[in-house]
């Protein structure tokens, strides 16, 4: 199967070698030049002859050549994403060579940018919608795995958070806040036009844009899919001009960004003995214990990890054809030893003009990754812990071996916990990911200014898990343990569409209709071996287990659409879009099969009207936008509409053991349907100062109904869940964007900023006030219920008691009435005032969602340097550190938080530690819910360009150099790693519980871009 | 425009509208309600698939050691070890509240299982094709496990909802209320009535009995126990001679015997015994944990958890020459050469030396202490060991319990005297219906220690404050309201018709 998508890769990329010789017309003449912007010359900048797919980008020193240019009159277009399009006369003599040089000028916003709406494209000047756009010169220097992650902070409405730093790990994605309780509120990412592809096995330097579409009016195109925002990824096209090589790579270290201050092996010795009800079959020596040596178990399992990034790309066009291919290898260690994500990635992609009326392309990626992935967010309770709970927990008086070299056993026999290194050492987590996307796409002029469009696209992810557990470790339950999965998943998808372009007078229309059908099949089988007689072999050969045990699973979900779309413009001042999709899902219930979604949104561009360039001199552009619309959410797997007998629990008969026992897993819900968002959006851009000032202003309400949710049942019916449409959830917010750029004296700055507020307020629960959420991955099954979602109330909240500090006295714990209080132990706050406490005494304690996010980035030139920055903040949010709650223990069997040393006792009246031998409340409390503000030094790269005549000394034509450092310095007062960490993975409901999470990482690279 | 390209156009668009059924689901890898069970061996893997409920490791629940958390830790005579205020000590010092673990991680597991039942029972007697025999044991073994988990509910929780419908929506069943007890136990009685009839004696493939799943003798003993619960001071109804007779018909069946050897009845080569009747199975990587967390730790491989000790006050009631003293309790372990003890006897620690709240030392479950060969740390701390619902000693003191309540002592001897035998005591006779009732009684608690009887015995005979009230353990958080447990908050947050137990 790999081989044969490598053999797919590697024919087209031959299929398309003679571009490099083409034969030479010797009719053309030849243009040349340099294009400057204020006397600085300026490199990249994409120089086309109009017409021709002639053209060539400037290189550093702002020089460009254009050769075999067809003789006569000829328009020139230069252009380059913030600076203002410049479109040229001129006269082409054949066999000369004539000069153009071109006066660019900057702006923060270009009107003729090219923004991708979603089956079309249209410029910035046309957009009605809210639609953002990041392009990939903001991004470049970043040293992250996955584009998205580089969004972080630079796109208003949108917040990328990083809940599990493991490399391979997923990332959050929020545009305007998350509208459902079933868990998936990620944006629609569209590559390149195929839908729902994996950002993680795509190459973020193959990227040229982003655009983030955020509206009803821009997103309901994508109808079922739409309401949590598209985020449409376009890949680079081959570049004007000959082909050219480039090398583009850089290396790094990564680190902890934080380490966790402990008790030292004497502290821990003398508090474990003070405690009277220590376990009696460890003793320390009180008077010898102030010399034992600490074990700092953080710097034992965390490292220095490298990571690098190489990469190999060829670009340029010729006559009819235009073609971009890269080669890429990521590596990335995880500052856990043994953790680390590797990724290959080849990418081709072409364009060819097949006569004047038909253009062919493809887009084709191909990746292979292996990710292996530590013990993190899993393991809790008996399994042996998470390999970033050991490594805190674990005793410090412990030496990490024995004598004989063994890994030490935890202090007390009956602990169930692995020694931290065992567990780095002795797991092994590796999934392999093979991932095809190919697409192939024909675009046919029927007639003047009618398009029909074919795009047939297929992706493979092929994935192979493979896990082994030593029987050294706990979750092994003493017998070895093997686990080898495969998955297979491919996506088909056929679109369709027709547009027409037709002008009469001043009026605009294009029209835009459509169908697309998509089917999405998987499969996968899994094994697992018991009882390993040696770990020799591990996973490689699962027969040495003495019992092996085998599943499958199959599934198959369709979806058929039905879209259109219609933009009217008036005079290019009134702009009007329509957009009506229709779509139908297998996985939803016979009777909801399906829905149509439509859209309407309107913009004035109020600055080309005469009244108002006469008396608002100083504002370039302004344009009003108003939109609404409905999208949908699916928010479901398959199959969720039928009721299900599931297969494969054990069971025995006698001696016997059969392993196909069935239980019934679910009731049938025959009017499951879509998710339904209503969204209404207003905003308006503006240009300041000839557009040296951009600043986008929306505001938003989006209503969410039929909320699809898997609600608690009593269990007393047999069931925990079922999925149903309940009830409905609001998210309002305000989105300001700012872009600058300005010359200050020699120094170009781009300066931007954004800010995005956003709350959500649950409005409807089907019935109910509320309903309490199970907590998942967490080693505190007394935790539950600890998350709440409550009428009138955000999404996220937590749920417990009111901590009030400490029993003083028995008298005081005896009178309390809470069960189990005695002196020393925490008090709760008696809410309903009835004395006593009771369930009815637990509130809200915070939220894991927060009041407002920021982002603000600079970018700095002078001459051949450049720095820029990306700063961004989340303030206003709350975090369960559940860490603690384990470690708050004076005088425990783990090692604790250095704030026991002030445990109480009756002479030292403490309201903040609870005495020896007590722990905490066993329940969710206030007392674990901090402040998880922040704001982070997200990236701060500073490059060097080496001059032109440097470089073509050693025949390059560019060559540039930079150092670079990620998140290197947060300023928060949350007490651990990181608080965007959130053990519990990426819902909105069961956000920012931190219990063990993987550390923050700093990140430092140096990096080489060559051109040849 | 030209003819071909209209032709791409309309091929293109039309090729999807043309497939009408395209947007059907059909279930690939699961069952349905409308298509199973639908033959004998569909009834074989549901009847299976009711294992999960008991045994299925994922919340360590019900049988694993959710249910002698909830039913043999709160008791008197058994007590957690240290003193760390979790949801073990909870349960051992009343001082649990609505949201600890082991009550709702019991209670949806047993609700779990009747729910199973619940859609499999209405559909036997449509199935086509099956022969009746196969019809009547598969129908008998889910009425049995709807039984024995309304059973277990009723006696944790008294009043509970009594469900025996499959769920057809939700919002209907959230609004469920709680059952009064004797309602229940009356559905609980018909339940084992039916199952005694359709259930056969054993099944036909298998060798013994008691292979797990539920037989007439398992169906008869239960119904003799029902009677027994329903005639006590909970029920107050007169079913003495209901359940004298339940249990006669067991007796009578010949199908069990005694164990001659007490102490070889605990070892794991002897599950599912002649005197077995209903046993949870354990074994291989579904095992048995509460059993083995009576062990203490220090002991080398044969180390368990530490958490349960018997007490010093029960063992002693146990007469010297009692022979089942010795293999109830754990007094001293061999492990290699070294033999250590459960007081401070000989040098090695670690063992019976770390009570530092009770004043006497503790001896262990001796009961469940094999592991059939294999050290319990290569069994990572958990035992093959089944867990014992019914066995016929139990069967023979129910009859006797019962017969003396009916009719006197004359006709009990036989019973109470086969079980004191084995134990090596002298058999009984001449007493009074009051001393036997005395002398039963005792038996019981000594027979059947560890084996969850005794909590719900104290109920139904009237006994339990004064003995659970009186115990310096249970004292630390009882109070008498504590008789019923916390319905799970769970269940109170979703439907609030549903109302709590007072006290909580």
């Amino acid at each position: 199967m790999k081989l044969s998508k490598l053999y797919i890769v590697a024919v087209t990329a031959l299929a398309t070698m003679p571009l490099a010789s083409q034969a030479q017309n010797a009719l053309g003449g030849t243009i040349q030049g340099v294009v400057r912007s204020e006397t600085a010359p300026v490199e990249g900048v994409s120089v086309t002859v109009s017409g021709t797919s002639l053209g060539a980008l400037t290189r550093a020193d702002g020089r460009y050549i254009i050769a075999n240019v067809p003789a006569g009159r000829r328009s020139v277009r230069a252009q380059r994403i913030g600076f203002t399009l410049r479109e040229l006369p001129v006269t082409v003599v054949a066999g000369q060579s004539g000069t153009l040089d071109i006066d660019m000028k900057a702006s923060a916003v270009s009107l003729d940018q090219v923004v991708v709406v979603g089956y079309g494209t249209q410029t910035r000047r046309e957009v009605s919608g809210a639609v953002s756009s990041v392009n990939n010169s903001d991004i470049a220097s970043m040293p992250v795995p996955r584009v998205d992650e580089a969004l972080s902070g630079l796109v208003s409405g949108v917040q990328v958070q990083t809940t599990n730093s493991q490399p391979g790990s997923e990332l959050r994605i929020r545009v305007r806040g998350g509208n459902s309780l079933n868990g998936n509120n990620e944006p629609l990412i569209v590559v390149d036009g195929v839908i729902g592809a994996d950002l993680n096995q795509i190459n973020p330097n193959d990227i040229e844009s982003v655009d983030v579409l955020k509206d009803a009016s821009s997103t309901a195109i994508y109808g079922a899919r739409a309401a949590n925002g598209v985020i449409l990824v376009t890949t680079k096209r081959g570049a004007p001009g000959p082909v050219h090589f480039d090398y583009v790579g850089y290396t790094g270290w990564q680190n902890v960004s934080k380490h966790i201050d402990l008790l030292t092996a004497p502290q821990f010795a003398l508090l474990y003995m003070r405690n009277p009800n220590h376990d009696k079959s460890i003793t320390f020596d009180t008077l010898t214990s102030a010399s034992l040596p600490t074990t700092d178990w953080q710097n034992a399992v965390y490292q220095q990890a490298p990571m690098q990034n190489h990469e190999v790309r060829v670009s340029g066009s010729n006559g009819g054809t235009s073609v971009m291919a890269s080669a890429t290898l990521f590596q990335q260690s995880g500052i856990v030893q043994q953790s680390n994500f590797d990724r290959g990635t080849l990418r081709f992609n072409l364009d060819q003009n097949m006569g004047t009326k038909v253009k062919l392309g493809t887009r084709v990626t191909y990746s292979h990754s292996v990710n292996n992935a530590t013990r993190v967010n899993d393991g809790y309770g008996t399994a042996g812990g998470p390999v970033t709970q050991m490594a805190l927990r674990y005793a410090p008086t412990l030496p990490v071996f024995t004598a004989d070299g063994g890994y030490t056993a935890p202090l007390l026999p009956a602990q169930t916990f692995d020694n931290p290194l065992a567990i780095v050492n002795l797991l092994q987590n590796k999934s392999t990911r093979d991932y095809l996307l190919g697409n192939l796409f024909a675009d046919i002029e029927l007639a003047n200014q009618l398009n029909f469009r074919s795009s047939v696209s297929y992706t493979s992810n092929d994935g192979l898990q493979q896990r082994y557990t030593s029987a050294l470790l706990r979750a092994a339950l003493g017998s070895g343990q093997a686990n080898v999965d495969n998955s297979t998943g491919t996506t088909f998808l056929s679109e369709n569409t027709l547009t027409l372009r037709r002008s009469y007078g001043r009026n605009d229309f294009t029209i835009l209709g459509g169908m697309t059908a998509q089917e999405f099949k998987a499969a996968s089988s899994g094994s697992q071996g018991i009882g390993f007689t040696s770990d020799l072999l591990g996973y490689n050969r699962i027969n040495l287990a003495t019992t092996v045990t085998a599943s499958s699973n199959s599934s198959r979900e369709r979806l058929l659409s039905y879209l259109s779309r219609l933009n009217y413009g008036y005079a290019g001042k009134y702009l009007f879009t329509a957009t009506i999709r229709t779509d139908g899902a297998s996985k939803f219930a016979v009777n909801n099969k399906w829905a149509v979604f439509p859209s309407f949104g309107a913009a004035w561009r109020v600055s080309d009207e005469e009244f108002f360039t006469k008396h608002f001199k100083g504002i370039s552009e302004l344009k009003l936008r108003i939109s609404t619309g409905t999208t949908g959410s699916e928010g479901i797997t398959a199959y969720q509409s039928l009721a299900a007998w599931a297969i494969g629990s054990p069971y025995d008969i006698g001696l016997t053991r059969l392993n196909n026992g069935a239980n019934p897993s679910r009731n049938s819900n025959p009017n499951l349907k879509w998710e339904t968002t209503q969204q209404t959006n207003a905003g308006f851009d503006m240009g300041l100062f000839d557009n040296r000032v951009s600043l986008t202003f929306d505001t938003y309400k989006k209503t969410t109904r039929d909320l699809l949710y898997a609600k608690l049942v009593p269990y007393y019916t047999g069931y925990s869940s079922y999925v149903t449409n309940i009830g409905s959830v609001q998210n309002k917010g305000t989105e300001i964007g700012i872009d600058t750029r300005n010359h200050v004296r020699a120094v170009d700055v781009r300066l931007g900023g954004n800010i995005s507020w956003n709350r959500s307020k649950v409005l409807d629960l089907g019935g109910d006030k509320e309903f309490t959420l199970d907590g998942v991955n967490t080693s505190l099954p007394t935790f539950r219920p600890a998350a709440i979602v409550r009428i009138g109330e955000p999404l996220g909240n937590y749920y417990g008691y009111i901590w009030d500090g400490i029993f003083q006295s028995a008298a005081e714990a005896a009178a309390s009435g809470q069960a189990g209080a005695v002196a020393g132990g925490m008090k709760l706050h008696d809410v309903t005032g009835d004395g006593k406490i009771t369930a009815d005494d637990r509130v809200i304690l915070g939220n894991a969602q927060p009041k407002y996010t920021f982002g603000q980035s600079g970018q700095l030139g002078w001459r051949a340097f450049s720095l820029s920055y990306v700063l961004r903040g989340v303030q206003g949010v709350s975090v369960v550190n559940l860490n603690r709650q384990g470690m708050e223990t004076p005088g425990d069997n783990v090692n604790q938080m250095p704030d026991v040393l002030n445990y109480w006792t009756p002479t030292n009246p403490t309201n903040t530690m609870t005495g020896l031998g007590i722990a905490p409340f066993n329940g969710m409390t206030s007392r674990w819910v901090e402040d998880g503000s922040f704001v982070r030094l997200q990236n701060v790269t500073l490059g060097w360009e080496v001059p032109q005549s440097v470089a073509a000394r050693i025949n390059m034509s560019n060559l540039r150099v930079y150092g670079s450092a990620q998140n290197l310095k947060t300023w928060t007062n949350y007490s651990w790693y990181d608080p965007e960490a959130s053990s519990r993975g990426t819902s909105d409901l069961q956000l920012g519980w931190d219990d063990s999470s993987y550390p923050g990482v700093r990140t430092f690279t140096l990096g080489l871009n060559v051109s040849f | 425009m030209k003819l071909k390209y209209l032709a791409i156009v309309a091929a293109a668009t039309l090729s999807f509208s043309a497939c009408k059924d395209y947007l059907v689901e059909a279930p690939q890898d699961f069952f349905t309600p409308a298509n199973f069970p639908s033959t004998e061996a569909d009834l074989k893997i549901a009847l299976g698939g009711m294992d999960d409920w008991y045994t299925g490791g994922a919340n360590q629940a019900y049988y694993i050691r959710g249910w002698p958390m909830i039913s043999e830790v709160p008791s008197e005579q058994t007590i957690l070890i240290n003193n760390t205020t979790d949801s073990k000590y909870e349960q051992d010092t009343y001082t649990y509240n609505s949201t600890n673990e082991w009550l709702f991680r019991t209670w949806a597991q047993m609700y779990g299982a009747i729910g199973q039942a619940n859609l499999v029972i209405p559909r036997i007697p449509t199935m086509v094709g099956v022969p009746q025999d196969v019809k009547d044991r598969y129908l008998g073994a889910f009425k049995f496990h709807r039984a024995l988990n309304h059973f277990n509910a009723v006696r944790v929780w008294g009043d509970v909802p009594l469900m025996t419908e499959p769920i057809t929506d939700f919002a209907t069943a959230n609004a469920v209320t709680r059952t009064p007890a004797a309602q229940v136990y009356a559905a609980i009685a018909q339940d084992l009535e039916d199952a005694v009839k359709l259930l056969p004696a054993k099944w036909p493939d298998s060798a013994t009995p008691d292979d797990g799943r539920p037989t007439r003798g398992a169906a008869g003993t239960m119904l003799a126990d029902v009677y027994a619960n329903m005639s006590g001071v909970v029920i107050n109804q007169n079913k003495w001679a209901q359940a004298a007779a339940a249990a006669k018909a067991v007796i009578d069946s010949k199908a069990y015997s005694l164990v001659p050897d007490f102490s070889q009845l605990w070892l794991v080569k002897n599950k599912n015994g002649p005197e077995h009747i209903y046993s949870i199975q354990f074994q291989g990587l579904i095992r048995n944990l509460f059993t083995t967390q009576s062990r203490p730790s220090g002991i080398g491989v044969e180390s368990g958890s530490n958490y349960w000790c018997s007490t010093p006050e029960f063992m002693d009631t146990f007469l010297d020459v009692d022979l089942r003293k010795k293999p109830t309790f754990l007094t001293q372990v061999t492990v290699g050469t070294s033999t250590f003890f459960y007081d401070t006897r000989g040098t090695v620690k670690g063992f019976g030396d770390k009570s530092p709240r009770f004043a006497r030392p503790l001896p262990y479950y001796g009961k469940f202490y094999d592991n059939g060969g294999q050290s319990i740390a290569l069994n990572s701390g958990r035992s093959d060991l089944n867990w014992p619902v019914y066995r016929y000693a139990e069967t023979l003191l129910l009859h006797a319990e019962a017969e003396n309540e009916a009719n006197g002592p004359a006709a009990a001897y036989a019973s109470i005297n086969a079980v004191r035998a084995r134990a090596g005591l002298p058999a009984l006779a001449g007493l009074t219906q009051a001393q036997f009732r005395d002398a039963v009684r005792q038996e019981r608690s000594w027979e059947l220690a560890f084996e969850s009887k005794r909590l719900f015995d104290l109920k139904r005979w009237g006994l339990y404050a004064q003995v659970i009230g009186a115990d310096p353990v249970s004292r630390i958080g009882w109070k008498s309201t504590n008789m019923w447990a916390a319905i799970p908050q769970h269940e109170l947050d979703i439907n609030s018709a549903l109302k709590q137990n007072p006290g909580y």
